[in-house]
């Protein structure tokens, strides 16, 4: 396969076809290519027109189905795909941000070897030397979670002519625990799939479903649906560190490690099945009684969920209750291998060190960074004589590696992945590869035969040889493989484990994947780096969580810096205050502290893999460093500041309001024979994953500024999600806001040039080219949703040196570039709305359906949006809902977008109003 | 017109040292025509226009990157150039006040400092007029705000309250060109008609348009006068209210508030009159003008100070007083905020220039101490700086969104912008010393002779 220069845009390729023909017609030297117009030109293919194609991405091993929007060959925007189980038309944070990864500078481009750029031949020849004539002793495997089917063929093709290799699948965020739980309780190692739509009482135990993982938008989609039924459902959440399932709790309390155990006990006692009672603070023993009282009384309909990262005997614990609960969840094989992780990957490094290993080939994982501190894998990759590491950026283990060589993106070429749930998907490259890369597929077969062919699709589709063509194209295009979902399995019965408690600890740490970049996997991509943390809103890198008492006892305050030690480790970092913290955890996230990864996520944060698994840590003051930086620092409302985030009961109304006398005639949008675009965000299904803020920026071409120009208190997303906190505990909650579209807007008057005005659909715009920058307008916004472009962002590159040229290729063409010095907001996707217009014309239709871009990637479908002129419209039912508000109301601004109110399930309905 | 002077007990605004009408030429005359300029103002020169150099800098590497060298941000979306643009027009306010006010009000005593009192303001008003157009994002654009003829048959916004500004603040430089033009005519001419060297006396003669001074040009002269100081009164009031607009005008806490344009009226002649005090004290020390400017103007200006400072008290204290009477939550939030929040130094500090300093004129003794005035001067005019920082930097740092509150840190490049004006101001002050009378050399012999007259 040809390899496409760096960086070649739309741009680069006219100005090189421009460059081309001008040497035509005055070199003699060059070649003399002829290049054709379009002449039949597809029926539908217009020239910057978005079409959409099914395909697939991977997130930690496991497929999810997205919908790619091309255009003029540009993958611009990804939406998710309604046919697959893991998207269910919805994205999140993970496949929001996939997308520039694609586009990233840091990209690795070519191979390197180990006399600086080589070739892929030179590479595949260099491990086929040392395998030549063996039987595969001393090869090693090493690769993340693998369900693609063709990547197993491959491997399986590949143990055939050397049976003797070994293969490793190393995540560091895996289901180890869980598989071990299940088999001490039931006998086989499982994986549970809990049915959140069908449960009236969750309880989680360190769990946080709403939160990240790669089964999050499915389990987000399944707890919206339940959450809009009634009866209102409840939900309990015991963890150590607020987490979005905290957020959303209507009942919360927070825990140490041994108080989670002896929790367990108190819950089996009172649902009368456990022996002996230990100690717990009394918080925790009224949310005991009151969990375990929810549980009992709605059989089959109560679900305990225990979290990832919980030790083995919670995991037996909950499939226990939950099979004494009857309640609703599933059992299913592990898709990928069910060996566990620690132990395969604690056995490869052993046999490393031994010297036993001499050939290391590592697919896309990273243990350099991620394994135990213990395991030293640097060091075991020292013995091995050749390491070769294949990614689609740099990583610590490249850095190790005698061969780096660089993997396609997802986007580029033909794979299949297998979902959580196990339904494969056939994932369509939607762009040539822009580098000289290769698939994983293809470089495991070119290890087997030098002369396999890069290119993927015939790998692919020999994989599927059972699909016959038409099947083939359906799946295809269809985004998955009809009925490849595994069954549940029968768990059987199910022993009784009651979990150890473990001994209380001064301090214990717990690590937590990051909601933005996972495990560090996505610590390379500028937009979830700038993407704030759903609770503490901080971007570029993480601070520790504590406990203010315990602050308080170190002696330092805020932003000051602490180290935390543990075995031979220790980490210097930024520590806050976090509420729902329990005093005696600290928490720090994964995902930082990357080295040899990049401009973008090099020296940023500390790495929490290096403490992580040793519980309980030492914390001591280490002077003051740079603050972390954050885009919210006012989180708790009191007083007349709680009415921006009102919280009712569920069926209670909110008060309704006169209409405020003016002298300006309020129209109705009724009678208007436009459609009047107004948007509607249900508060109360918000759990403040992100997945809005980076699809607009996706959609709108906002721009990254980078860490200082956050630090100096700008921010240019056109949607935030502000947090709030009403009381102590429970009671807290997201609100997206993106512009308001005011019908008085503020913002109108003040402008001297016009540049902000309002059209006949109720839409303010604002016009850039008119905007001279006076930012009069974001000083009268009582919403602060106007961003000023301070420097030429867009122009601007936080890739380092690299130039961002390549990136400018993921725009988005129906949505201007803002220059320097100009305004800009949320337009409520104006460019979707006037596509849908124009269609409406075309066709002499009526408008059609208009999705925004937060709306198509909202999971829980907290956002609405629509004409208020049709009254039947959804998002008119929206507002007639006893729970609707509009944000600073009592200013007269009458927003178009609007809210329904958070709805906290304080227990009345069990006459105890109990909070 | 009679002569009209009610000199007070022992009260006299030229020391009895000035004896003829020959003497306020000289005093006035000399060290422009005969006295070489010393060590002391090459320094002041030199120095000036360095630190105006750096602002310049600053200027031009703000234009050509963007605001964002600015300590503003997303929140706080203006900073210190709206800020220094208010405080720098306000200091104008007074020369227009002094010249015109006072000339209708016949105050005679302002003959001997309206001339560098109107200069002061034609260069405030030139420092202040560099805001408006830098602060832009895109500055090459500024003329949209001036309606003329595009070919997109776009106007400005009138509501806009901007738009306002952008004329008050054109009338109000073209009128300040005007009125200290009119005014110097005369001693134009009187430079012209003195030995020296030729091309100076060409360029005096080439602005004195053939003045002789016949009885038709002085009564002409007299007129447009007094006629422009009638247009001045109301004139400098509008600026300062509409100034005051650019706040009021919005919906914003500590901005939506009906008194703003009389408080900013008399917070900028509070200010204006400060660095006029200041000005006299160094004019008077470094020109030997000691005969011409008395302590008693000191006196005069001191009492002004004191009546100013009350009145912005009962400013601050109906802000806090509205805040509590009608218990609207974002603007309680906000007087708590001016004392609690982050900028609270800041503010007590304010409070301290502005309300407690000018307090010590109510001593009389006070009034005519040199070190006093230049303390309380230059506390008023921080104060006053503060003060319109503080509006900005407090309504926009709260608001009403609490999920956007943010602070506001100004960066180096702010503070060289504020430095390069007062560096560019004190130039051209001192180019304004050396090169035309800083005393109004008739008004004042008018005055010497009247004194004279009384006396005798």
């Amino acid at each position: 396969m040809s390899s496409l220069s760096p960086s070649l845009d739309r741009r680069t390729l006219l100005r090189m076809i421009a460059t081309g023909a001008a040497a035509s017609v005055t070199g003699c030297s060059a070649p003399n290519e002829t290049i054709y117009p379009w002449v039949d030109q597809p029926e539908n293919m217009l020239p910057g027109s978005i079409r959409r194609y099914a395909t697939a991405l991977p997130f930690a091993g496991y497929g999810r189905g997205v919908t790619g929007l091309v255009t003029d060959g540009r993958p611009i925007k990804l939406e998710g795909l309604e046919a697959h189980p893991a998207s269910l038309g919805a994205t999140d944070l993970f496949t929001e941000t996939a997308l520039l990864d694609l586009y990233d500078p840091q990209r690795l481009q070519a191979p390197l070897g180990p006399s600086g750029p080589g070739s892929w031949s030179a590479a595949v020849a260099s491990i086929r030397a040392r395998l030549e004539g063996g039987d595969g002793t001393g090869l090693a495997l090493l690769t993340g979670r693998v369900t693609s089917p063709t990547i197993l063929r491959e491997i399986d093709a590949l143990r055939r002519r050397l049976p003797a290799m070994n293969h490793v699948e190393w995540e560091p965020i895996n289901d180890d625990a869980q598989l071990a739980g299940l088999e001490r309780a039931t006998g086989k190692r499982l994986l549970a799939r809990p049915r959140l739509d069908d449960a009236d009482v969750i309880v989680a135990l360190g769990a946080d479903p709403l939160g990240t993982g790669p089964d999050q938008v499915a389990l987000a989609r399944a707890w919206s649906a339940r959450r809009r039924r009634s009866p209102p459902p409840r939900l309990y959440c015991a963890e150590p560190s607020l987490t979005a399932t905290g957020a959303m709790a209507d009942r919360r309390v927070s825990v140490t490690s041994s108080e989670m155990a002896a929790l367990c006990h108190h819950i089996a006692a009172a649902l009368g099945k456990g022996a002996g009672a230990p100690a717990l603070p009394q918080a925790v023993l009224e949310f005991a009684a009151s969990a375990a009282r929810d549980l009992a009384e709605v059989p089959s309909r109560a679900l305990v969920l225990v979290g990832q990262d919980q030790p083995a005997d919670m995991h037996a614990f909950a499939a226990w209750l939950n099979g004494v609960l009857l309640a609703p969840v599933d059992y299913i094989a592990p898709i990928a291998s069910s060996a566990s992780h620690q132990e395969s990957l604690a056995g490869l490094t052993e046999a490393m060190h031994a010297g036993s290993i001499d050939t290391l080939v590592v697919l896309g994982a990273n243990p350099v960074y991620n394994a135990p501190p213990a395991l030293d894998f640097a060091g075991a990759m020292q013995r091995a004589a050749l390491a070769v590491t294949a990614d689609a950026f740099p990583s610590e283990t490249g850095a190790e590696a005698h061969w780096r060589l660089p993997l396609s993106h997802a986007l580029e070429a033909w794979n299949d992945w297998r979902s959580t749930d196990g339904t494969a998907s056939i994932a369509q490259p939607l762009v040539r590869p822009l580098y000289d890369t290769r698939s994983a597929s293809a470089l495991i077969a070119m290890i087997g035969d030098p002369a396999a062919d890069a290119a993927s699709q015939h790998r692919v589709r020999e994989t599927w040889r059972d699909l016959d063509d038409a099947a083939w194209i359906g799946a295809v295009a269809a985004g998955v493989v009809p009925d490849t979902a595994v069954t549940p399995e029968a768990a059987g019965p199910t022993a009784r484990v009651l979990p150890q408690i473990p001994p209380g600890r001064a301090m214990e740490l717990q690590v937590r994947p990051s909601p933005t970049l996972w495990d560090g996997r996505r610590a390379s991509n500028a937009w979830a780096q700038e993407c704030p943390d759903p609770i503490t809103k901080e971007v570029w890198g993480a601070s520790l969580r504590c406990h203010a008492q315990d602050m308080a006892g170190w002696g330092v305050s805020e932003g000051d810096h602490v180290r935390v030690s543990a075995g031979g480790e220790a980490l210097t970092l930024p520590v806050r205050t976090a509420s729902g913290q329990r005093r005696g955890v600290v928490t720090m996230l994964a995902g930082h502290g990357r080295a040899q990864s990049g401009a973008v996520a090099e020296g940023i944060g500390q790495n929490a893999w290096k403490l992580a698994g040793s519980g309980a840590v030492a914390v001591a003051r280490a002077g003051s460093g740079r603050a972390p930086i954050d885009t919210q620092s006012v989180f708790a409302l009191d007083g007349e500041l709680a009415k921006i985030f009102p919280i009712v009961a569920p069926g209670e109304a909110l008060p309704t309001k006169p209409e405020q006398p003016s002298l300006l005639p309020n129209g109705s949008p009724k009678d208007s024979p436009a459609p009047q675009w107004a948007m509607a965000i249900d508060t109360d299904l918000c759990i403040g994953c992100n997945a809005c803020v980076v699809a607009c920026q996706a959609e709108n071409n906002v721009p990254v500024i980078g860490p200082d120009e956050i630090a100096a208190g700008r921010d240019m997303h056109w949607l935030r999600v502000d947090r709030y906190e009403v009381s102590e505990e429970g009671a807290t909650g997201f609100q997206p806001v993106p512009c308001m579209q005011c019908e008085k807007a503020p913002c109108e008057p003040v402008c001297p040039v016009e540049a902000s005005v309002h059209n006949s659909e109720g839409l303010n715009l604002q016009v850039y080219h008119r905007c001279i920058g006076t930012r009069t307008c974001e000083a009268n916004c009582p919403y602060r949703v106007r961003r000023f472009n301070f420097f030429d962002y867009s122009q601007r590159s936080v890739w380092g040196d690299d130039e961002a040229q390549s990136v400018s290729a993921q725009r988005n063409p129906n949505v201007t570039v803002r220059g320097r010095g100009v305004m800009e907001k949320c337009t409520y996707c104006i460019q979707r709305i006037s596509t849908a217009e124009h269609e409406a014309d075309a066709n002499n239709a009526p408008v059609g359906k208009v999705t925004t871009a937060c709306q198509a990637a909202c999971p829980t479908g907290a956002i609405t949006f629509g004409s208020i002129a049709d009254v039947d419209s959804e998002v008119s039912k929206r507002k007639r809902d006893p729970r609707h508000y509009a944000l600073l109301e009592d200013l007269g601004t009458r927003p178009r977008t609007t809210y329904l109110a958070r709805t906290v399930n304080d227990g009345r309905r069990h006459g105890k109003g109990e909070a | 017109m009679k002569p009209h002077t009610r000199p007070e007990h022992g009260r006299q605004w030229t020391l009895p040292s000035v004896r003829t009408l020959g003497d306020v030429t000289e005093i006035v005359l000399a060290p422009l025509m005969d006295r070489k300029a010393g060590r002391n103002y090459w320094f002041a020169f030199a120095a000036s226009l360095a630190i105006a150099a750096v602002g310049a800098t600053a200027i031009g590497w703000s234009i050509a990157v963007g605001p964002g060298l600015w300590g503003n941000n997303t929140s706080v979306v203006w900073g210190f150039p709206i800020a220094n643009y208010v405080w720098w027009i306000g200091i104008g306010n007074a020369g227009t006040l002094i010249s015109s006010l006072l000339l209708l009000t016949r105050q005679d005593w302002r003959a001997s400092i309206n001339r560098f009192a109107e200069a002061m303001t034609l260069f405030a008003v030139s420092m202040a007029g560099i805001f408006p157009i830098l602060h832009l994002g895109r500055q090459t654009y500024f003329y949209w705000m001036a309606p003329y003829p595009s070919t997109m048959t776009l106007w400005p916004q009138w509501r806009s309250a901007l738009v306002w500004d952008f004329w008050a603040i054109l009338c109000y430089l073209l009128f300040s060109v005007l009125f200290f033009y009119v005014g110097l005519i005369p001693d134009l001419a009187a430079l012209r008609d003195r030995s020296g060297k030729l091309g100076w006396r060409r360029f005096y003669g080439f602005f004195a348009m053939g003045w002789q001074g016949s009885a038709r040009q002085w009564r002409t002269q007299e007129r447009l006068h007094k006629a422009l100081a009638v247009l001045a009164v109301p004139l400098v009031c509008s600026v300062h209210s509409i100034v005051g607009l650019d706040f009021a005008a919005s919906m914003m806490p500590g901005w939506i508030e009906s008194v703003f344009p009389p408080y900013f009226v008399v917070g900028a002649l509070f200010s204006g009159f400060a660095m006029v005090v200041l000005i006299a004290l160094v004019l008077r020390w470094s020109m030997g003008l000691e005969g011409i400017i008395t302590s008693a103007h000191f006196d005069a200006m001191a009492k002004i100070l004191l009546a100013a400072a009350i009145i912005m008290s009962a400013s601050y204290a109906s802000e806090w007083f509205s805040a509590a009477w009608s218990g609207e939550a974002a603007d309680l939030a906000l007087v708590r905020f001016e004392f609690t929040g982050a900028y609270w130094p800041l503010y007590i500090a304010m409070l301290a220039c502005n309300v407690a300093a000018p307090q010590l004129f109510w001593v009389p003794r006070l009034r005519t101490s040199v070190r006093v005035l230049v303390g309380v001067s230059l506390a008023v005019l921080l104060g006053m700086w503060l003060e319109r920082i503080l509006i900005i930097m407090e309504t926009l740092s709260t608001g009403y969104d609490p999920g956007f509150f943010r602070l506001y840190s100004a960066t180096f490049v702010d503070f060289a912008i504020l430095a390069g004006t007062l560096g560019a101001f004190v130039w051209l002050f001192l180019v304004f010393a050396r090169v035309l009378p800083v005393c109004s050399m008739y008004e004042t012999r008018k005055l010497l002779a009247r004194e004279r007259e009384n006396d005798a």
